[in-house]
């Protein structure tokens, strides 16, 4: 593969270069603490390193496959307009970043947050396996442990074991269901309403009932009870947190998530780490769209979300790093329907106060036919480096813990994010 | 007295797990005539849905309705989706009410399993629901997958219609090895995903006619090869292009990968998040011979020792955890169902009791057929055990317990409930535990509960002492743990 620089940080992420021997080999939750045994018989419990101050890193899941291509389109690159003869944003439309990459027109406050350095972006970035199954793919980018087969916890985690979160409220997914990056051992609190987050009297003592409750719960064993003394625990904090906002968003439901978020951080919830889901549907086959269309909607939103979450938060928004995932990018070439089938490579966009931002970094694969991985824009940075320097810079992690956290991955600086 | 309510142990556990919740009729029903014949009877495709139930839904145009008749008639668009509320409406109905409890278990399933989210294709879901889903569900699954590769809805959702031979959608080809038959796990290949995708190329629905088209003159001809199939496809016949099209799914569909796919759902519905292998290959024999019959998979699932060995297994989603306390309390909607004019747009299906308990479900991230991917809801414990969800089901439990749902549901009858028990806190609190959970609580949640009751106070000093006990017994017997497994 010939890599073209793009005007960017030069760093190594082939897969090539993971060193087997850090490899680890088996990892169990113990007690209340992460043992991690490598191959070479270290062993350590991720626990050890306490508490550890850090900001809030906020996971945003683009599902479906974010196209990448489209949201920060390669500039003066005739492949484009050739392989995507209807959805290909022009270089006359984009919003020009550096001479190598624009953004998509409806992404106006993105532009905003680049120019004062808000907004990193990391190209051709994704899953260092691509199946093109959004299930497969989703689902392992949420376990993040390639080098650990058979693993059953979420990265998000072990994160918060390995910081030593001790609330329960640490951990939140603003969700319906929990997100597979959350499975695990450390108590975390999935919502999506705060009126469904208290629990109502009935007529007795609201202590006496909360007793029992917590009572009929600690006396069984199952899951199910450990996370409803969990609940009952969070749901009485979480009764002084005022269901308030103070930006205008859009009227959309990925909208209202963004602002129980906004409410439970204006309220003090000690949150280390945070995962939103996009609601809308990113899996665009057809109609995607340049002005308008399914993926041209649902950058409009995200763009006056995050411009809206931002502006909610006030300076809390110092003490925030978003994070944008998804399973895969689109398909170079279009489809017969004006949209694109499922890829590999996407974007990340590392977004918030500890952000090193004004740039797009990456090791820029090409997209002439020989560079390409099956039609698809190749992956060249793991998005696992992204993680990794979020951990370390913003959730002040140890390369110990980090590299428990992500088994078997030997994680490289971005330069996206400022150390804590 | 209360025994009467009170099932076997084993027709207990059949019950939870083949019902969405036990009535009293049920047990009667069950401990009479025995579970075979019971089982019999509920896997009899001619099984009436009951009196009840037909009343219910007997407002609802779509109940019947041809694609054609949705098209044209002008209450449905694809804005209002009224055609899709209707079916939310009808398919919750059914749920609580129907006499014919395991098909709709299983009809449930089957909407997970080939999955068209509710608000897509709205000329056509209700058809597929019943053409595809339902016609098959006691069927054959080659026969529903066959049904589903060209129904408008499949077409419209997985981009059918805008699979073309230039440039194939992939769509389909992809979800159909994926998720409908042999899964990623099988090590199909992109090439495959295209060969499949080419297979259907030009078939499409034409929604002016409201008819299947297939336009040879989009149809890519040539040799194909998808997991081990191949066919010349030299024909731009349309009829011989379906036939071809129905030989790829056929095929799939009786591929022992799909069999062990199919099985490890089933059993992963009914009886524990991670089936036993042995159960597996149990199952999955049983699909291969019998031409992936599905009563004849059930039949063997349900005769595992497995079956009753794990009773309990399962966290209920939303949708089983609220129906069975609508069931278990016996409760009965405020108000009739009134679906209104159908001629008037404005007014049909406005005030309907149906639009607040579909509610329910929505607020949960559980309507029914409403996932928005194309792998239907999670079927596992974990993403249900959420903050929201644990104090919600509190809520609910005790809202609907104390009737104070009352446009949606009316007061539990407590006398009937609790007939021939006398009105003492820890005789309400066996007595309810039974009827609700089976068993007897523990000594120690039992003097919790009962202590509860025994402190309650009525405030709005109108209440019978019996109903007063009654309802807040029920609202912690609906918090214990063991009410949220099946």
């Amino acid at each position: 593969m010939t890599t073209q620089k793009c005007g960017c940080p030069d760093f190594q992420t082939t897969e090539a270069g993971i060193s087997r021997r850090s490899f680890l080999s088996g990892m169990l939750a113990v007690g209340g603490g992460l043992i991690v045994s490598s191959s070479t018989g270290l062993k350590y419990s991720l626990a050890a390193f306490g508490d550890t101050p850090s900001d809030v890193i906020i996971t945003l899941s683009m599902r479906g496959g974010m196209d990448g291509l489209m949201a920060v389109p390669r500039l003066g690159d005739p492949n484009m307009l050739l392989l995507r003869p209807t959805i290909s944003v022009l270089d006359s439309q984009a919003l020009i970043l550096d001479r190598n990459f624009g953004l998509h027109p409806n992404l106006v406050n993105f532009k905003s947050l680049f120019d004062s350095k808000e907004l990193a972006i990391v190209h051709a970035a994704g899953t260092p396996v691509g199946t093109r199954s959004h299930f497969d793919d989703q689902n392992a980018l949420e376990l993040a442990a390639y080098g650990n087969p058979g693993t059953t916890t979420g990265w998000q985690n072990r994160f918060l074991q390995a910081a030593g979160a001790t609330n329960v409220l640490s951990g939140i997914s603003v969700a319906d269901q929990t997100p597979v990056a959350f499975y695990g051992a450390s108590p975390t609190v999935t919502l999506s309403s705060l009126d469904d987050a208290i629990l109502g009297d009935i007529e007795v003592d609201h202590k006496n009932y909360l007793q029992v409750l917590q009572n009929i719960h600690s006396r069984s064993t199952h899951r199910w009870s450990q996370v409803a003394l969990s609940t009952l625990t969070a749901s009485e904090e979480l009764r002084t947190v005022k269901d308030q906002t103070h930006a205008a968003y859009p009227d959309t439901s990925t909208a209202e998530r963004f602002k129980l978020l906004a409410s439970l951080l204006n309220g003090n919830t000690p949150i280390k780490t945070a995962s939103i889901d996009f609601s809308d549907n990113f899996d665009v086959h057809s109609d995607a769209g340049v002005r308008t269309g399914t993926m041209a909607d649902n950058f409009k939103e995200l763009d006056a979300i995050i411009a809206a979450f931002k502006a909610d938060i006030g300076n809390i928004w110092q003490r925030v790093t978003i994070v944008t995932l998804t399973e895969f990018g689109r398909r170079l070439q279009e489809n017969s329907s004006a949209g694109v089938d499922h890829g590999w490579a996407s974007v990340i966009f590392v977004i918030g106060g500890g952000v090193k931002g004004g740039q797009v970094v990456c090791n820029w694969p090409g997209l002439e036919e020989n560079n390409l991985r099956d039609g698809d824009l190749a992956v060249t940075t793991d998005y696992r480096h992204v993680l990794a320097e979020v951990m370390k810079n913003r959730g002040g992690l140890s390369s110990e813990a980090i590299s428990a956290i992500l088994p078997g991955f030997t994680p490289l600086p971005l330069g996206v994010t400022k150390p804590i | 007295m209360v025994a009467t309510l009170y099932p076997r142990k084993a027709n207990w556990v059949s019950l939870s797990k083949l019902t969405y919740g036990f009535t009293p009729e049920d047990v009667t029903q069950i401990d009479k005539s025995g579970f075979k014949s019971w089982l019999d009877k509920q896997l009899t495709p001619s099984l009436p849905e009951g009196s009840d139930t037909l009343a219910k839904l007997s407002g609802f145009f779509t109940l019947t309705a041809t694609i054609d008749e949705v098209s044209k008639f002008s209450t449905f668009d694809k804005n209002n989706d009224l055609a899709g509320d209707e079916l939310a409406a009808i398919t919750l109905i059914r749920r609580l009410f129907s006499d014919r409890q395991l098909f709709e278990l299983l009809v449930e399933h089957f909407n997970d399993y080939i999955h068209v989210p509710l608000h897509t294709a709205w000329q056509s879901r209700v058809a597929f629901d019943r053409d595809v889903i339902r016609a098959n569900t006691l069927g054959n699954f080659p026969d529903m997958l066959i049904a589903s590769s060209v129904h408008p809805s499949m077409l419209d959702y997985l981009n059918g219609n805008e699979n073309t031979k230039e440039a194939p959608n992939e769509n389909y080809g992809r979800e159909l090895q994926e998720l409908h038959t042999v899964t990623s796990k099988a090590g199909y290949k992109q090439s495959d995903v295209v060969d499949a995708a080419r297979a259907f190329s030009g078939i499409s629905w034409d929604y002016d006619k409201n008819v299947l088209a297939v336009d040879p003159d989009q149809h890519w001809t040539g040799r194909l090869s998808v997991f081990g199939w191949t066919h010349p496809n030299t024909s731009a016949d349309p009829s011989e292009i379906q036939k071809m099209t129905q030989s790829l799914v056929h095929y799939l569909a009786m591929r022992p990968e799909t069999a062990k796919a199919f099985s490890t759902r089933l059993a992963r519905r009914f009886i524990a998040d991670d089936p036993s292998p042995a159960l597996i290959a149990r199952m999955s024999a049983k699909y291969l011979t019998s031409g992936g019959n599905v009563p004849a998979v059930m039949r063997s699932m349900i005769s595992s020792r497995e079956f009753l060995g794990n009773a309990g297994k399962k966290v209920k989603r939303p949708m089983e955890h609220f129906a069975s306390v609508v069931r278990s309390l016996d409760l009965k909607f405020a108000t009739p169902i009134q679906s209104g004019d159908v001629s008037k747009p404005d007014d049909y299906f406005h005030d309907s009791v149906m639009q607040n308990i579909d509610y329910y479900l929505v607020a949960q991230g559980h309507e029914p057929m409403a996932w928005p991917f194309p792998n239907g809801y999670p079927d596992i414990a974990t993403p249900w055990t959420t903050l929201n969800g644990q104090i919600r089901r509190w809520n609910m439990g005790a809202a609907l317990s104390h009737g104070w749902n009352d446009q949606d549901f009316l007061k539990p009858d407590f006398a009937t409930l609790l007939k021939g028990v006398a009105v003492k806190p820890d005789l309400i609190v066996d007595a309810l535990s039974l009827r609700l959970l089976g068993t007897k609580l523990s000594d120690a949640d039992r003097s919790d509960i009962v202590r509860l009751v025994s402190d309650s106070y009525d405030s709005t000093a109108s209440l019978s002492q019996q109903i007063q006990y009654g309802q807040v017994a029920s609202t912690l017997i609906l918090a214990m743990p063991l009410w949220n497994f099946r």
